[in-house]
C-alpha cells in the first residue's frame, strides 16, 4: 500500500496537472495580499493627501462651536437662565480614522483571508484530485495498471489519498505567503500588526483546517472521478450545485438550506463555529423585527464534512469494486 | 461457479462454463457463453475468432479486468480471480491495445508499473533494450509509432519475467516488417519455456507459429487442439484432374473415398447428375476436377488406374487454418454486408446461428 501510495505521489508529481495547481494557489495567495496592499494603501494615501482638509475642518468646527458658546452666553443673558444649553460639546472634529477608516486588527484580516482562500483552494484540490483519477480512465491505464496490481482495493486507496497528500503542500504554499504577507503589508503602512500568543494559536489552527478541508476536496474530487470518469463532469457539477442551489436558490428562498448549505458548513469548518442572523419571514415592513441567530457548531459541520467524504469515497468504492475496465 | 476444475500445473490457463454478460442502456448483450477453454503450458497458443466472439473479454476476466457472471478460470492451476494476486506476477498481459500515458518518457511509464510492483528500476532499462527501445527511452509515449508503443507494451510485461503472456491482437495496425517481427519475439519467448496466448486474425501468421489453437464463436469454442491435429482433422486433400470426371467419382466412392466433382450442381440433383453423366460417356469425355478427401495420392491413382482412368492431374491440397477457420465460424461473427444493399444492411443469420442480442437476462444459475 505504501509502495503503491509512492508510485501514485510520484505519477502525479510527473504531471504537469499539479505544478499548474500550485502555480495558481500561489496566484490566488498573492492576488489575497496586493487586495489587502490596496486597502490599507488607499487608507494611506487619503489620510496622507488629506491633512489639510482634515485642518480646515478641525478649524470650522471650531469656529462653529465657538459662535455656539456665544451664542448660548448671549440667550443666558437674555432670558436670565443658566440653564440654557445649546449643546455646543457636541461639536467635535472628527479624527482621521473616523474620516477615512481603518484597517481591520491583523486577527479579523487573517480570519477573513484564510476562509475566503479555503474556497480556491478547495476548488484547486478537487480539480488535481479528479484530473488525475480521471486521467487513468481517459488514457485506460487503470487496466495495465491492474494486470500489475490485481488488488483494487490498493489501488483505489492510493489513487484517493495520494491526491489528497499531494494537496497539502499546494495549501501550505498559499497559506504561508498570506500569512507572512499581510503583516509586511500591515507594517509597511505602519498599521498596529501586534497578535497574541493565544490568537497564533488559534490561527494555526484555523490554517491547518484549511489545509485539512484542502485535503479533503482532493480526495473528494478523485473518488467521485471514480463515479463519473470526467473532470469536467466533477468540477461542472460541484460549481453547477454552488451556483444554482446555493446561491440562486438561497437568494430566492432564504434560508432555505439553512444550516445545510455547503458553503456554511466550509465556514463552520475553517472559523471552528459560525453563526449567522435571518430576519423572520412573518417581519412586517413597519414592525420592530428581531433577528434570529443561527449556529453552525464545529462538530456538527466536522461530521457533515466527513459525511459527504465517506458517502462519495464509499460510492466511488462500490463502482469500482466491480467495474469492468479496459 | 459451481463447476470444480482439477488444479492442473500442466495447463496454463483452464476456463470452465465461463459467462460474461454486459449490461448496457440499450439491453444485455451475452459476450461469452459457457467457454471451455484449455491452453496447455508451453507453446504458442492461438486464440481465435470473429469480431465479437468474446476474445478479449474472455481475456479481460482471466486478467480480473471484468468480473464473470458465472464459471471458473484456473491459470497455472490458481484459481482467478479470487486467488489472481498470488499468480500475477508469472502473467504479462497486453489488452486490446498498448496503454500508457502520452505525455510520460517510455522509460517512465515503465518505472511507474516496475516501482509499483517492486522491480528493480535497472530492469526498466533492461527490457527497453531487449525490445530495441533502449534509444528512444526518454521519448515520450506519444511521439511513438504503432509499432514502437506495441513493442513498448511488450517490454512492459516483460518486467515481470512472466511465465504466460497474453497478447491480444499485438499486430494491429504494424507493417509486415513489424508484423513479422512480433511474431519472432512470440516464438523466442515460447522457446525460452514461457507460454503465449494470442489472439489474432491474422490467421498465416497464427499458423505459422502457434503449436495450439481455439477457434471461438458467440462466446463458445467451437474447435481447440494442437495446429496439426485441426488441419489434419479434415483428412488430406487431393485435387485429381481425370477424363470422365462423373464415371471416376463413383469409382471412388464405390472404393470408399470421399470424392466430389468440382463445378457441378450440388444437392438432390446432384447425384442424377452424375448418374446420368457416367451413364452416357459422350458427355462425360472432357477433363474435370475432383477432390478426394481421406485418401493417399498413390491409392487414388491406383483405384481408377484400375478401372482404365487415367489421371492427368493429381495435387495434394493441405486445408490451411483460414479455411477451418472460415468453415467453423460460419454464421458465428458479425453479419456480412449484402452487396445488393449499399447502405450495409446485413443479410439475415445463417439458420440454427443463435441471437446472441436477445435482450433478456442470460446470466445467473449454472
Ligand atoms: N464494455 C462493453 N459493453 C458492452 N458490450 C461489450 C463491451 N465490451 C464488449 N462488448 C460486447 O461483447 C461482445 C464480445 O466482445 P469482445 O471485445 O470480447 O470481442 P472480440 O472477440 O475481442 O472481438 P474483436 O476480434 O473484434 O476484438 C461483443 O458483442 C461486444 O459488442
Ligand atoms: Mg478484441
Amino acid at each position: 500500500m505504501t509502495r503503491l501510495l509512492r508510485v501514485e505521489l510520484r505519477r502525479l508529481v510527473a504531471r504537469k496537472v499539479i505544478w499548474l495547481t500550485l502555480a495558481a494557489a500561489v496566484l490566488v495567495a498573492l492576488f489575497t495580499v496586493s487586495t489587502v496592499y490596496l486597502q490599507a494603501s488607499s487608507i494611506d494615501r487619503a489620510r496622507a493627501g488629506a491633512n489639510q482638509e482634515l485642518q480646515q475642518i478641525q478649524e470650522q468646527v471650531e469656529r462653529d462651536r465657538a459662535m455656539c458658546l456665544a451664542d448660548e452666553q448671549r440667550e443666558r443673558a437674555r432670558s436670565g437662565d443658566p440653564r440654557v444649553d445649546f449643546g455646543c460639546e457636541q461639536m467635535q472634529a472628527p479624527t482621521a480614522e473616523e474620516m477615512y477608516g481603518t484597517m481591520p486588527s491583523l486577527v479579523d484580516q487573517y480570519r477573513m483571508l484564510l476562509t475566503g482562500l479555503a474556497y480556491p483552494l478547495m476548488f484547486l484540490g478537487l480539480a488535481m484530485g479528479s484530473t488525475a483519477v480521471a486521467a487513468e480512465f481517459g488514457h485506460r491505464t487503470m487496466g495495465s495498471l491492474l494486470t500489475f496490481v490485481p488488488r483494487r482495493a490498493p489501488v483505489f486507496a492510493s489513487k484517493v489519498l495520494a491526491p489528497a497528500l499531494a494537496s497539502a503542500p499546494m495549501a501550505v504554499a498559499a497559506l504561508a505567503l498570506v500569512l507572512v504577507g499581510v503583516p509586511a503589508v500591515f507594517r509597511w503602512f505602519r498599521v498596529d500588526d501586534s497578535v497574541t500568543g493565544a490568537q497564533w494559536t488559534s490561527l494555526a489552527w484555523m490554517s491547518l483546517r484549511v489545509v485539512a478541508i484542502t485535503m479533503v476536496a482532493a480526495a473528494l474530487g478523485a473518488a467521485a472521478a471514480f463515479l463519473l470518469r470526467h473532470s469536467g463532469l466533477v468540477i461542472g457539477l460541484l460549481v453547477g450545485y454552488l451556483l444554482l442551489v446555493e446561491t440562486f436558490l438561497a437568494g430566492l428562498g432564504g434560508a432555505l438550506l439553512g444550516r445545510f448549505a455547503l458553503t456554511r458548513t466550509i465556514t463552520g469548518w475553517v472559523q471552528h463555529g459560525t453563526t449567522w442572523e435571518t430576519w423572520p419571514m412573518t417581519c412586517g415592513a413597519f414592525e420592530d423585527c428581531q433577528p434570529v441567530r443561527h449556529t453552525l457548531s464545529f462538530g456538527a459541520a466536522a461530521t457533515e464534512l466527513g459525511v459527504i467524504l465517506l458517502v462519495v469515497v464509499l460510492l466511488g468504492w462500490l463502482w469500482f469494486r466491480r467495474a469492468d475496465l479496459d | 461457479m459451481s463447476v470444480a476444475v482439477a488444479a492442473d500445473e500442466g495447463m496454463a490457463i483452464v476456463t470452465r462454463g465461463l459467462r460474461k454478460t454486459y449490461r448496457t442502456v440499450r439491453g444485455t448483450r451475452v459476450a461469452v457463453q459457457g467457454l471451455d477453454l484449455d491452453v496447455p503450458a508451453g507453446g504458442v497458443h492461438g486464440f481465435l475468432g470473429p469480431n465479437g466472439s468474446g476474445k478479449t473479454t474472455t481475456i479481460r476476466m482471466l486478467l480480473g479486468l471484468s468480473p464473470a457472471d458465472s464459471g471458473t478460470m484456473h491459470i497455472f492451476g490458481t484459481p482467478v480471480p479470487q486467488h489472481l494476486p498470488e499468480v500475477v506476477d508469472r502473467v504479462g498481459a497486453i489488452v486490446e491495445s498498448p496503454k500508457f500515458f502520452p505525455t510520460f518518457s517510455a522509460q517512465r511509464n515503465l518505472e511507474l508499473l516496475a516501482e509499483a510492483i517492486g522491480t528493480p528500476r535497472e530492469r526498466v532499462g533492461e527490457v527497453l533494450e531487449e525490445v530495441g527501445l533502449g534509444a528512444r527511452a526518454k521519448d515520450t509515449f506519444r511521439s511513438f509509432s504503432l509499432g514502437m508503443k506495441q513493442r513498448l507494451a511488450i517490454a512492459a510485461t516483460l518486467l515481470k519475467s512472466p511465465d504466460l503472456l497474453i497478447f491480444d491482437e499485438p499486430t494491429n495496425g504494424l507493417d509486415p516488417a513489424g508484423i513479422s517481427e512480433i511474431r519472432h519475439t512470440m516464438r523466442r519467448l515460447a522457446d525460452e519455456g514461457r507460454t503465449v496466448l494470442v489472439s489474432s486474425h491474422i490467421l498465416s501468421e497464427v499458423e505459422q507459429i502457434a503449436d495450439t489453437v481455439s477457434i471461438i464463436g458467440r462466446g463458445r469454442v467451437l474447435a481447440q487442439g494442437s495446429v496439426a491435429a485441426l488441419i489434419g482433422a479434415g483428412g488430406e486433400t487431393v485435387e485429381v484432374g481425370v477424363r470422365h470426371p462423373g464415371a471416376a467419382v463413383r469409382i471412388l466412392r464405390d472404393a470408399g473415398f470421399a470424392a466430389e466433382w468440382l463445378a457441378r450442381p450440388q444437392g438432390a440433383d446432384a447425384a442424377a447428375a452424375l448418374d446420368a453423366a457416367a451413364h452416357h460417356a459422350s458427355e462425360d469425355a472432357d477433363t474435370g476436377l475432383l477432390t478426394v478427401t481421406g485418401a493417399q495420392p498413390a491409392e487414388i491413382s491406383r483405384t481408377l488406374g484400375e478401372r482404365g482412368l487415367w489421371v492427368e492431374r493429381l495435387v495434394p491440397s493441405r486445408r490451411g487454418l483460414e479455411q477451418i477457420f472460415l468453415e467453423l465460424t460460419q454464421g458465428e461473427g458479425l453479419p456480412v454486408p449484402h452487396p445488393d444493399y449499399p447502405d450495409g444492411h446485413g443479410i439475415p443469420p445463417a439458420p440454427g446461428a443463435r441471437d446472441t442480442t436477445t435482450g433478456e437476462q442470460q446470466g445467473g444459475a449454472r
